[in-house]
């Protein structure tokens, strides 16, 4: 159940289950207490931002499952540094671009990455294909095995999808 | 063209004062534009649909915004870094990440090759297990961790399939079949031919594998052509890979340990134990390169693979960083 946030809320939900939150967390991340005290400032930033605040007697599940997509989202994006970097690497060396840049682009693949996520497997590889492959929607549907009127559909999806993740960013 | 915009989407278009029903046009013009079939009619009926309403204008600036910034980014880099594996459970993402390659980094079974036949396999063991069957022949069968076999018995023959990177200790000395057929037990780079004999067999992947026999005897025929065929008598094991084949004497200790849910190691180096403890553990288990070469000895059970770790922490110079319980380096204190 929810209840419409206070000012007293949030301060109460912070001093009741801050710490309680930072032992749950870092228990889950083996002890690496700098982590876990980033994503609980977190969990409290996403649930002030959302303004939806639990009932009492849910707080602390409530937080936990905040908290837990949290740890996901950071799992997911060390993944897509990790693949970035080897990415890089296999480009030649004087096209490696600077470490600005590198912020930038990793920055606009962490969007795309999470906007392609909560789409079916198809539209990613469909939307891959297309933007990073140049293939025409006719080979897409070839490879895919799928008809030309999904891969559009799928290709829609996708520029939505993208629309949402990137037009509140925007690099140089 | 398209069906209505999506919730999230006509939000945005509030948002942004666009007009939802031009945002959805601007959206099925980018689409058509990226199918790379569009025709020079096309161009000319987007033109008119662009110059007929500032809205359309408007909507059209901020598509085509998030095309541009997709279009800034370099093709192979963007395609190597979003694209992975077509079922994205938690554990694939880990695979992937270990994919990667860093430092030491050893991946588990877990996104290895063959799950399709593990899958079908007639006798199967989790992750972390070790299991006892008794086939049809009155044979014992003991598989290890994340390991499979499908079994075919026939009239006049007996086959037993491991599926990649499974480990069994096979005993056909029970065999109650009076005149049971020739039994085969095939890895998948080596064939055995099998007289009631007591062994043990284990693919390690990449072709390679190894098989010890603890009491009567096997023929062994790797998928090489140019290693011969050997015969192996009981107290003696091979290792075989493509590049060769070595006949050493068994241990039969060592041997069956892992039967006893026990991980026996002789002054391994770290990096090895750890690799082979990762068969018992889902996730990943990695260590940094500057411990990867200590000596790990002694008999660790296999069934509690966290005290494993908490013991290694005791008895060597290294911390245990759990990141969750799927991600876990070994690291110098």
């Amino acid at each position: 159940m929810m209840t419409n946030a206070t000012q007293t809320d949030i301060g109460s939900l912070y001093r009741d289950h801050a710490h309680w939150l930072l032992g749950w967390l870092r228990r889950r991340l083996g002890g690496d207490g700098a982590d876990a005290a980033d994503l609980v400032q977190d969990t409290y930033v996403r649930l002030m931002v959302s303004g939806r605040f639990p009932a009492p007697e849910q707080s602390r599940a409530f937080l936990a499952r905040i908290a837990k997509g949290l740890m996901v989202d950071m799992h997911r994006r060390r993944r897509l540094e990790l693949a970035y970097r080897e990415a890089l690497a296999a480009l030649p060396e004087d096209s490696a671009p600077s470490a600005e840049q590198r912020a930038l682009t990793l920055e606009t693949l962490a969007r795309i990455d999470q906007a392609l996520d909560e789409l079916p497997s198809k539209v990613r590889e469909a939307f891959l294909c297309s933007r990073f492959e140049g293939l025409t929607y006719s080979r897409i549907a070839e490879r895919l095995g799928v008809s030309h009127g999904s891969v559009r559909k799928y290709m829609l999806r996708a520029a939505q999808s993208c629309l949402l993740a990137l037009s509140e960013f925007e690099p140089v | 063209m398209s069906d209505a915009l999506p919730g999230p989407l006509r939000q945005y278009a509030d948002r942004h004062g666009l007009d939802s029903a031009s945002l959805q046009a601007a959206l099925d013009w980018q689409v058509l534009f990226w199918s790379g079939e569009q025709q020079a009619a096309d161009r000319e009926r987007w033109r008119r649909w662009l110059n007929a309403d500032a809205e359309h204008r408007q909507a059209w600036d901020v598509v085509a915004r998030m095309a541009g910034t997709l279009g800034t980014l370099s093709p192979q880099v963007a395609r190597r870094t979003l694209e992975r594996p077509s079922s994205v459970g938690r554990r694939r993402a880990l695979g992937a990440l270990a994919a990667v390659g860093v430092g030491s980094m050893l991946m588990l079974a877990g996104a290895r090759g063959g799950f399709w036949q593990k899958a079908m396999a007639d006798y199967r063991c989790a992750r972390g297990e070790q299991q006892r069957f008794r086939l049809e022949d009155g044979s014992s069968l003991i598989l290890n961790t994340a390991s499979a076999v499908s079994v075919d018995f026939g009239q006049d023959r007996r086959r037993i399939s491991l599926a990649p990177e499974s480990e069994v200790a096979l005993d056909t000395r029970s065999s109650t079949l009076k005149k049971a057929g020739p039994l085969s037990l095939a890895l998948p780079a080596a064939l055995l031919n099998v007289q009631g004999a007591w062994l043990t067999a284990r693919d390690l992947g990449h072709g390679a594998g190894t098989v010890g026999v603890l009491a009567g005897g096997a023929q062994l025929v790797t998928a090489y052509p140019r290693q011969a065929a050997v015969t192996l008598n009981a107290g003696q094991q091979v290792h075989f890979d493509p590049d060769g084949l070595s006949v050493t004497p068994l241990s039969r200790q060592r041997a069956l340990a892992w039967t006893r849910g026990v991980l026996q190691a002789d002054r391994w180096r770290l990096a090895d134990f750890l690799d082979e403890l990762s068969r018992y553990r889902d996730g990943l288990l990695y260590c940094d390169d500057e411990v990867a070469d200590l000596i790990v000895s002694g008999a660790y059970p296999l069934k509690d693979t966290d005290y494993v770790l908490e013991s290694l922490a005791r008895a060597l110079p290294v911390a245990i960083h759990y990141r969750t319980p799927w991600l876990v380096r070994v690291a110098a204190v």
